[in-house]
């Protein structure tokens, strides 16, 4: 997709971005109007319409069967049968759930994959260094642990420099205390080099803990669009958190006893 | 609710632990040590997982296992050894020893290198010729649906032909002579090359293939990093049957009239009764073949070293 004018946010909007947490609304990267996906005249989104501004952090939400993954797929351009408008930069890159990291390259080397240039190695150890695996770019996939697979698979990601990040369930496939730490990662990086991202999600906190916006994604439609105005970084046990959560959980048809109500 | 948990405990006798709670309660804790179920259990796969790399790595162990595993093959050679001396099978067996005295003299003569170059040469030609249309008809079919349409329904129509089946109609096509043979080779090797490559890329992960396109590489790219390593188990696999099939086709087509290669001292010998110099043939025939397989290990060595990583720290 090519935009004219894009605005340099180290300089243009610095002062205003830092107080709104570097968020530029008025230039959408991606943007989505009336987009349809059916699989065998099953609809699956139906007139959809999305914008995620620069540098901003969508989250995702619904059930399974929802189409968010759909969603994603069509966003990240793998999908080549939904209609409507869609636009999307270039410069984007996936995490999926399954970090699909070639098992016959080595670590650097799936980072490098694609990559253009003779100093690919150095982008790609430089990638692996910031997420803390520089010592591992050698190793085979196969012998990774499932955190040090999806943090490969994030400098992957990251190597690319990608104006729109997606992250699909990316912490879904590990552990509950890895997931803390990949998330506190992603959280970390993400205000780095502030990427637009779309984070697809079924985990109400996650989405919470690191998102700027949480949609509810319900029936092929947006239900539900909340922006997540808390302070960083984020206490899951704040009030404003709590209710948050009462809210989305409502959106997502989960039946929760009100705050308090307990004990 | 609590409170009166804690009085009971209270009560109850000290040798009686106050929380004989299921052992799932703790499980999930990591590094949770209380229950003796769980430690055990630890233990249980630490030791799975020592022995697992032991297999792999423990050199010291490695010369009692070469000594047990040579043992077969020395009694073998042993119940050679007295069966010839002892002539209890009507045939004529000759003596390991004498084997041996037979090699040297056709050595001396140089008809083993000679014959020996002659065969491998019809096994090379046989197989580059069939083992690469099969590498390359397979890729075709594994990519293309076009391929697929156009190979697989002729090859699945003629893999059940025997090879032995098509020697005479190879002998009137070709004549008797190294033609004849390379064909009958090479259509043995095909087969595991071409399905097995076939199968190899069909059997690829999508996900791998898209995660690469969504990455930026293009067709090209992708066959070369993602298609072709991914097949390439298969290919090895492929290969390792091809070169068996191969020997196996050399025996067949050099059986049926020969002048020169291993067949050719093989009828050479049956018209003499030679044993020993047939046991000569059948050895080096074995020693071939074990060479072939022990390479070809070698290579998936070398080539699958990221599969490997399976179970190594």
């Amino acid at each position: 997709m090519a935009r004219a004018g894009r605005t340099d946010r180290g300089r243009s909007s610095a002062g205003d971005a830092s107080r709104r947490g570097l968020r530029d609304v008025s230039v959408p990267v991606v943007r989505l109007r009336q987009v349809r996906r059916s699989f065998d005249r099953r609809t699956v989104l139906a007139d959809l319409d999305l914008d995620v501004a620069r540098g901003e952090f969508v989250a995702l939400l619904g059930a399974s069967g929802s189409g968010k993954s759909t969603l994603l797929r069509i966003v990240a351009g793998l999908d080549g049968a939904a209609e409507g408008t869609i636009e999307v930069p270039d410069r984007r890159a996936v995490v999926y759930q399954e970090h699909r990291l070639l098992p016959w390259k080595r670590v650097w080397r799936n980072v490098a994959l694609g990559l253009p240039g003779l100093d690919r190695k150095q982008a790609a150890l430089a990638s692996l260094a910031e997420v803390g695996m520089l010592e591992r770019a050698d190793a085979w996939p196969l012998t990774l642990s499932g955190g040090e697979a999806q943090r490969a698979a994030l400098a992957r990601a990251l190597v690319r420099t990608p104006e729109l990040l997606l992250l699909d369930e990316p912490f879904a496939a590990v552990d509950a205390l890895t997931r803390r730490k990949v998330q506190a990662l992603v959280a970390a990086l993400w205000q780095e080099h502030r990427p637009s991202v779309l984070l697809v999600t079924h985990d109400v906190d996650e989405a919470l803990l690191l998102a700027d916006r949480a949609l509810v994604l319900d029936d092929g439609r947006i239900a539900c669009d909340v922006l997540v105005g808390l302070p960083r970084p984020r206490d899951s046990d704040s009030r404003l958190f709590i209710e948050l959560r009462q809210t989305l959980l409502g959106e997502l048809g989960v039946l929760v006893p009100e705050p308090g109500a307990s004990s | 609710m609590m409170t009166d948990i804690d009085h009971r405990a209270a009560v109850t006798p000290a040798s009686d632990p106050p929380r004989p709670s299921p052992p799932a309660d703790t499980s999930w804790v990591p590094g949770a040590r209380t229950h003796p179920e769980i430690t055990h259990r630890r233990s249980g796969k630490a030791s799975a997982a020592t022995a697992l790399h032991a297999v792999g790595t423990a050199a010291a162990r490695r010369g009692p296992r070469l000594l047990r595993r040579c043992t077969g093959l020395i009694l073998i050679i042993a119940l050679w050894q007295y069966s010839a001396a002892d002539h209890w099978w009507h045939g004529n067996i000759p003596s390991p020893g004498e084997v041996w005295a037979a090699f040297t003299r056709l050595q001396e003569t140089g008809l083993i290198t000679g014959n020996l170059s002659v065969s491998l040469h019809r096994v090379a030609r046989g197989f580059a010729l069939g083992a690469g249309a099969g590498l390359a008809m397979g890729t075709a079919a594994g990519l293309f649906r076009i391929g697929e349409d156009l190979f697989d329904p002729p090859y699945q129509a003629i893999r059940m032909v025997p090879v032995a089946a098509l020697v005479p109609l190879f002998i009137v096509w070709f004549g008797i002579g190294d033609t004849a043979m390379t064909a009958l080779i090479s259509f043995a090797t095909f087969g595991p090359l071409y399905l097995n490559t076939y199968h190899g890329i069909r059997n690829i992960d999508v996900r791998y293939v898209e995660a690469a396109r969504s990455f930026g590489l293009g067709q090209v790219r992708v066959i070369g990093h993602v298609v072709l390593p991914g097949a390439l188990p298969h290919i090895l696999v492929g290969i390792r049957q091809a070169v068996a099939v191969a020997w196996f086709s050399l025996v067949i087509a050099e059986a049926i009239k020969t002048d020169a290669g291993l067949g050719y001292l093989l009828t050479d010998a049956q018209q003499f009764l030679r044993t020993d110099q047939m046991f000569v043939v059948l050895v080096i025939y074995a020693t071939l073949g074990l060479l072939a397989d022990v390479g070809l290990r070698l290579l998936e060595r070398v080539a699958l070293a990221w599969h490997r990583g399976i179970g190594v720290a």
